[in-house]
């Protein structure tokens, strides 16, 4: 090498930045590497713009993310080298946990749907990483799970494409997911015999096996019945978008409850379910006999909103928490459910926003002036998302646990 | 211009600055002698060369510091921003200075001539530093900065603050000129309106919005300009308004402030912005609208008086240009009407005396009619047909259509003198000589039908006099009937004149009828010298009575009666047939005069004649026998045979044939109306009319009831009100006296442990 | 026509709106006005100048970008895969010549070869190791042992997988 100063050198910093922000970060810390003026060209400014620049070139623009956008102040660099980091990790190994709640707080963070933005970079991101590795596929430590399992949820097995093949190999999932789902020992006062833990908080592990139960009696149904076309949740991480749900959600229903619902209910025959409730781990076995039956119900609803005065239904599992959050106040609900078997019912409920930003759904069918079957369910995905709503159902004050998805089909 | 050349590229920031300030403050102060492509392009290349020095290798101190603190481009870009200002702030100060010894037009003039050279150098400056406000100053506004513009925008700051303020801050000296010259424009001088634009326009410019710098802003013109404005402009025209009125009339200010409106738009258009349109017209409509409207609303009822149509009309646009400007107008209006009304039938039913039987429907008809078509066109001449004047013109009708010096306390009494203008439209021998004409007369009554409240009231009139013309054969024109049956129908819906129609249609099945029964007679009996018409009409839809007693069939006629009754009830068996005597009427040949007559009698009167066939003379028993008629009715037919002369009554109840009766005419009309019959229509149809409302009121209330299932007395009532309104209005009593019998009839009960709550009885 | 003189006084004739893709030279002839004087380009030599009137005249007729292209919410990121056929080889030059077509382009405002040019040397960095790239562009590796230990660790989220 010779003492003439690289030529490159002679360009203005604002157009080296400007070359910079065409390359992947790998090359840029690469790039950062070869000099003293290139490592501070690269981490040693003043300002927060090239990181800001190269950050919004890959993800989406975290000032406009629900339910909180962050203001100018916000870790540019440190944040995106965290998900290099994450991404390097699913591939080549290390901290698992970290990798999984990066890679979930990317999926929190897409950019809510709306006729102006289409795309969402972090969903195009996280879906080409979460496709090309294995990442999901593993067996997850208690950790881990807390992160894996939710976004397993999230894609509600969207990863293995539909197909009567794929069914079969999902067998071993689909018989954990039951034995888990209609273990009544699963669900008790605690936990509000909703997808819980003892603490509150959302048990994602319990609300994958839910989605898990519900979509593979699906995929079944749709293969043993293939000229039926049966309405199918979207899932995926575009479905799980903020607001992807039809609907305004620029009024008081920031839920996004006001219109069409459908529903999908699973539930053993009586015997089944309670036959082995007394001891012992239930048995998967139980579920590969030849002669288990699963039901899945379809249901349409019809949902308002109606003031807290007009509520006429007392909840077992509890009326919303006292304080609601200032921006997402507690929504009261009101409406009718119809299957295609059943007579008409009347459905009342509410939707408040948790502590975890994740709202919760809890409400009660009610025929013919009596309560008949009462619900727990969590949002899947950001407020108002498509994918809609899971959780466990059960006869009012029975206490069992039977899985149901619902997602809004049209606005009002 | 200086010769100076270009600084190198790594000059400092002194040198540069110099070379740079030397060419900004001739663009700015000398552009008119023009720049050339070199002194421009040195200029761009000595600011670009500047905020680009700082590169990754250099050798000078400051570089290696500028790298160590990694400001790099930022650094530059600052030293060459900050310049820019300072050169602003100093090149301002002398103009500032300049304006001090300026006033009004003068400094308009002198500012406006300086913000023309002062942006058109500043759009310059601007692209020659087009690479700072590309890189450094985009760069710092991303970061959030504030205070940094691009080079055209921090020029405007810059003279805002800088020269702008400083020159308001003076007792607001800038916007006061602006003011004064508006004032001389407003006082009828002229003024260069082209100065005041350009001047107000840069107060638009000079509003910044902070997100957006393109973004057009109008803060600074509202501050400085546009509130003390408005304020100058309300305390203008206060003044303005007041001392004209003292002067002069209130038709003579509407015309001013008329003007003076449409002087203000014009002024908006001229050289305000446009946003300044409403609120300086919302202050001026105050200021000369509404501070005035009390003594408008007080002048509205002259106006009207003297027809000053084109002062109604002014006052009109005026006053609907503020909110309940024009409510007081109506009033007055409805009253105004009302009042004419009444005066127009009082001013009739004064010159036909007392006898309230007298007054003529056509005048009646018409005194109303002028009423409203004079002030329906002073609705659509002078307040532009709006409906809440339509509405008045309406409520004002309604009142004295209904009740007025000739109607006294009834409300029967309008519709049955509108009845009667009807009927007489539709006769024979009216004065109307065309179709048309006619047709336009029932327009007219249509008008007015509108009005009438109590519509069945009409509708059993006319219903009485259409079937008297129909059976008399008395019509004007088939097709004037049912032009008005359907000018009804449209009005009113099918039920009211399904009656009508069915009579109609009975007339035209009777004449089918009577030519049948010729025929049939014709093949079957030819010895019958008897011509014979017959109408038979249905006993629901037409208003007629049959006779109240008993009538012998004169033996002439008895044969072609029972043919006929045979013939009916072979055709139509089990449907009875009910002579009405009381309304037929015959023609008699005369045979024992000289002359021969053709008397056209009634059946009563032919019966009596009849009897003379045997005898010469009869007393009044004895007619009495012979036909049945019971005595009073007996004694008045009498009176006018004999008022005819064809009886002589010389001696007492007895009644000769007059032998030596002559007459002009040979076709004799004796069959004239009694008097008796006449008052008796009326009082029939109103107890008619009474009767049908009984089951109205019951009808309707019961069909509320079946709906509702339950109801509080009070709404019952309001319902059963608002339901009925169309066709005539109730009265409370009579609703509470039909609930009652319906209570009666258990068609609804009273709820339990309540006083006023009804439910319906299945 | 239009009369451009270059750093090293070198004339080049050539069509107004040939020239115009230059937004400084555009902007130039707006403001001052068109007249028979030449336009000093004291930043760009004749070599250089070459190329880009090269370019200019190929790319004639096309629209230039408007102020707001380079913020479309919906813009796929900087792509560097898109440099057309002709594009491409008119920019395979040497290292020295495409930093001063760069710096031309910059100077004289014209975005779309300025793409091109970045783009060209963002492709040069893309997938090499530092040492690669120091070899590349002639850069001197001028940190301590301790220092470069530092760095290492420091970007090893970047290592390859």
């Amino acid at each position: 090498m010779d003492d003439t100063p690289p030529a490159l050198f002679m360009l203005p910093h604002e157009l080296l930045e400007f070359i910079l922000l065409f390359c992947h970060p790998r090359d840029i810390a690469h790039f950062a590497m070869t000099c003293r003026s290139a490592e501070t060209l690269v981490y040693g400014s003043v300002d927060l713009y090239f990181w800001r620049q190269l950050f919004l070139n890959y993800f989406d623009d975290p000032r406009l993310q629900l339910p909180h956008p962050v203001d100018g102040a916000f870790d540019w660099k440190g944040q995106l080298i965290r998900r290099m980091k994450a991404e390097r990790v699913v591939f080549t190994g290390g901290d698992r946990q970290s990798a999984l709640e990066t890679l979930l707080s990317i999926a929190g963070e897409a950019l809510p749907s709306s006729i102006v933005i289409q795309r969402s970079r972090n969903v195009d991101w996280l879906h080409h990483v979460l496709s090309t590795s294995a990442v999901l596929d593993a067996s997850f430590a208690p950790n881990e799970a807390r992160f894996g399992d939710r976004l397993k949820a999230y894609m509600g097995l969207s990863l293995t494409p539909d197909t009567e093949d794929n069914l079969e190999q999902l067998r071993t999932t689909r018989t954990h997911s039951r034995c888990a789902v209609y273990d009544l020992r699963n669900y008790h006062r605690g936990n509000r015999w909703g997808p819980y833990m003892t603490d509150g908080s959302i048990n994602w592990s319990r609300v994958e096996q839910l989605i898990n139960v519900v979509e593979t009696n699906l995929r079944e149904q749709q293969i043993e019945h293939p000229s039926i076309p049966f309405p199918r949740p979207p899932v995926g991480l575009q479905a799980i978008r903020p607001h992807s749900a039809p609907g305004d959600f620029s009024g008081a229903d920031w839920a996004g409850v006001e219109g069409t619902w459908r529903r999908y209910v699973c539930f053993m025959d009586y015997r089944d379910q309670f036959s082995d409730a007394v001891g012992g781990a239930r048995d998967p076995s139980f579920f590969d006999d030849i002669e288990f039956h699963e039901a899945t119900r379809l249901i349409e609803l019809q949902l308002h909103l109606i003031p807290r005065e007009k509520m006429r239904i007392k909840f077992p599992t509890g009326d919303p928490p006292a304080n609601p959050h200032k921006d997402y106040p507690t929504l009261y609900i009101s409406g009718t459910s119809r299957g295609a078997s059943t007579q008409e019912a009347m459905v009342q409920g509410f939707v408040y926003m948790g502590e975890d930003f994740v709202p919760r759904w809890r409400f009660t069918s009610i025929h013919d002036g009596h309560p008949q079957w009462s619900s727990e369910g969590v949002q899947i995905g950001g407020i108002g998302s498509a994918m809609g709503v899971s959780g466990t159902w059960s006869a009012f004050h029975h206490g069992e646990g039977k899985p149901y998805w619902l997602w809004k089909v049209a606005a009002l | 211009m200086a010769s100076s050349t270009m600084p190198s590229a790594s000059a400092d920031l002194q040198t540069t600055w110099a070379f740079l300030e030397d060419g900004v403050d001739h663009i700015m102060t000398k552009l008119q002698t023009g720049v050339s492509y070199s002194k421009y392009m040195s200029l761009y290349t000595v600011a670009y060369n500047y905020c680009t020095s700082s590169k990754m290798q250099g050798t000078s101190a400051d570089q290696v510091g500028a790298i160590a603190n990694r400001t790099g481009a930022n650094l530059m870009g600052a030293d060459l921003y900050n310049n820019l200002i300072r050169y602003f702030v100093t090149h301002l100060k002398s103009l500032r200075d300049q304006t001090d010894t300026f006033q009004d037009e003068a400094l308009l003039q002198y500012y406006a001539g300086e913000w023309e050279r002062y942006t058109t150098g500043a759009n310059y400056i601007n692209r020659l530093f087009t690479y700072l406000n590309r890189h450094w100053v985009k760069r710092e506004r991303d970061e959030g900065r504030k205070g940094v513009y691009p080079v055209y925008t921090l020029a405007l700051v810059q003279w805002k603050n800088n020269l702008f303020i400083p020159i308001q801050r003076k007792h607001t000296k800038l916007a006061s000129a602006i003011l004064r010259l508006i004032e001389l424009q407003r006082n009828g001088e002229t003024i260069d309106q082209g100065l005041v634009k350009k001047v107000v326009d840069s107060l638009v410019s000079l509003g910044l919005d902070e997100t957006d710098p393109n973004k057009a802003c109008l803060d600074v013109y509202k501050e400085h300009f546009e509130l003390p404005f408005i304020d100058a402009t309300e305390q203008y025209y206060k003044n303005e308004s007041e001392s004209f009125l003292a002067e002069n009339s209130v038709s003579d200010y509407l015309k001013k402030a008329e003007e003076r409106l449409r002087e203000e738009e014009d002024r908006v258009e001229r050289y305000l912005n446009t946003g300044t349109r409403k609120p300086l017209v919302s202050k001026c409509e105050h200021v000369l609208i509404r501070e005035h409207s009390k003594l408008m609303w007080e002048n509205f009822q002259t106006l009207l008086d003297f027809d000053k149509d084109e002062d109604l009309q002014r006052m009109y646009a005026l006053l609907s240009r503020i909110p309940e400007g024009l409510e007081p107008l109506r009033k007055k209006f409805e009253e105004h009407v009302k009042q004419a009304g009444l005066a127009a039938v009082a001013k009739l039913v004064g010159a036909a005396g007392e006898a309230d039987d007298s007054v003529d429907p056509k005048a009646y008809v018409d005194a109303l009619l002028d009423v409203h078509k004079k002030n329906s066109e002073t609705v659509t001449r002078s307040f532009r047909g709006e409906a809440g004047f339509v509405a008045s013109l309406d409520k004002a009708c309604r009142e004295f259509v209904n009740r007025n010096a000739a109607t006294g306390t009834s409300n029967s009494k309008s519709p049955e003198l509108l009845a009667k203008h009807a009927d007489l439209l539709l006769r024979k021998n009216n004065k109307m000589a065309e179709e048309d004409d006619l047709e336009a007369a029932l327009n007219r009554v249509m008008v007015l039908f509108k009005y009438i409240e109590d519509k069945d009231v009409f509708q059993q009139f006319y219903t009485t006099k259409l079937s008297k013309r129909l059976i008399h054969g008395v019509s004007a024109s088939d097709e004037s009937e049912a032009s008005m049956i359907s000018k009804l129908k449209e009005a009113c819906g099918f039920e009211y004149t399904n009656k009508l129609q069915r009579m109609f249609t009975d007339m035209s099945l009777s004449k089918d009828l009577t030519d049948q029964f010729k025929d049939r007679m014709a093949q079957n009996h030819d010895d019958m010298d008897i011509t014979f018409s017959v109408m038979v009409l249905g006993t629901n839809f037409w208003p007629l009575n049959p006779p109240a007693h008993e009538f012998v069939i004169p033996t002439e006629i008895l044969p072609t009666y029972d043919r006929f009754q045979k013939y009916y009830q072979m055709k139509h068996s089990g449907r009875k047939l009910t002579w009405l005597w009381n309304y037929s009427k015959n023609e008699l040949r005369t045979n024992y005069l000289n002359q021969k007559y053709i008397l056209m009698t009634s059946s009563y009167q032919m019966a009596v004649l009849l009897q003379y066939n045997r005898n010469d003379t009869l007393s009044l028993a004895e007619l009495e026998a012979a036909t049945s008629i019971p005595k009073d009715l007996l004694t008045q037919v009498l009176a006018l045979l004999v008022k005819a002369k064809i009886l002589i009554n010389e001696e007492a109840e007895q009644y000769d044939l007059n032998p030596s009766f002559k007459s002009k005419k040979i076709r004799v009309n004796l069959n004239l109306p009694i008097k008796a019959e006449v008052k008796a229509d009326t009082s029939d149809v109103l107890k008619t009319v009474d009767e049908d409302r009984k089951y109205v009121i019951q009808a309707t209330i019961v069909r509320v009831m079946k709906a509702r299932k339950t109801m509080k007395n009070q709404p019952l009532i309001q319902e059963v009100i608002s339901q009925i309104s169309q066709r005539f209005a109730p009265k409370i009593p009579d609703i509470k006296k039909a609930i009652d019998t319906l209570l009666e009839k258990e068609y609804i009960e009273r709820v339990d442990g309540t006083r006023d709550t009804f439910a319906y009885m299945a | 026509m239009v009369l451009l003189v270059t750093s090293d006084n070198e004339q080049f004739t050539t069509e107004k709106d040939i020239v115009e893709r230059s937004v400084l030279i555009k902007n130039m002839l707006e403001d001052v006005g068109e007249s028979d004087q030449p336009i000093p380009l004291p930043n760009v030599s004749s070599s250089v100048l070459k190329k880009v009137l090269e370019y200019c005249e190929h790319h004639r007729g096309e629209p230039l970008p408007t102020a707001d292209s380079e913020q479309s919410q919906d813009e796929t990121r900087k792509r560097t895969t898109d440099i057309s056929e002709w594009d491409q080889k008119f920019i395979t030059v040497d290292q020295e010549m495409l930093f001063e077509i760069i710096l031309a382009a910059n100077y004289l405002d014209i975005k779309s070869l300025l793409d091109v040019g970045c783009k060209t040397v963002a492709n040069m960095i893309k997938g090499k190791t530092p040492e690669e790239i120091r070899k590349l562009f002639n850069i001197v590796n001028d940190f301590t042992p301790e220092e470069e230990a530092q760095i290492k660790k420091e970007n090893e989220w970047a290592e390859d997988r």
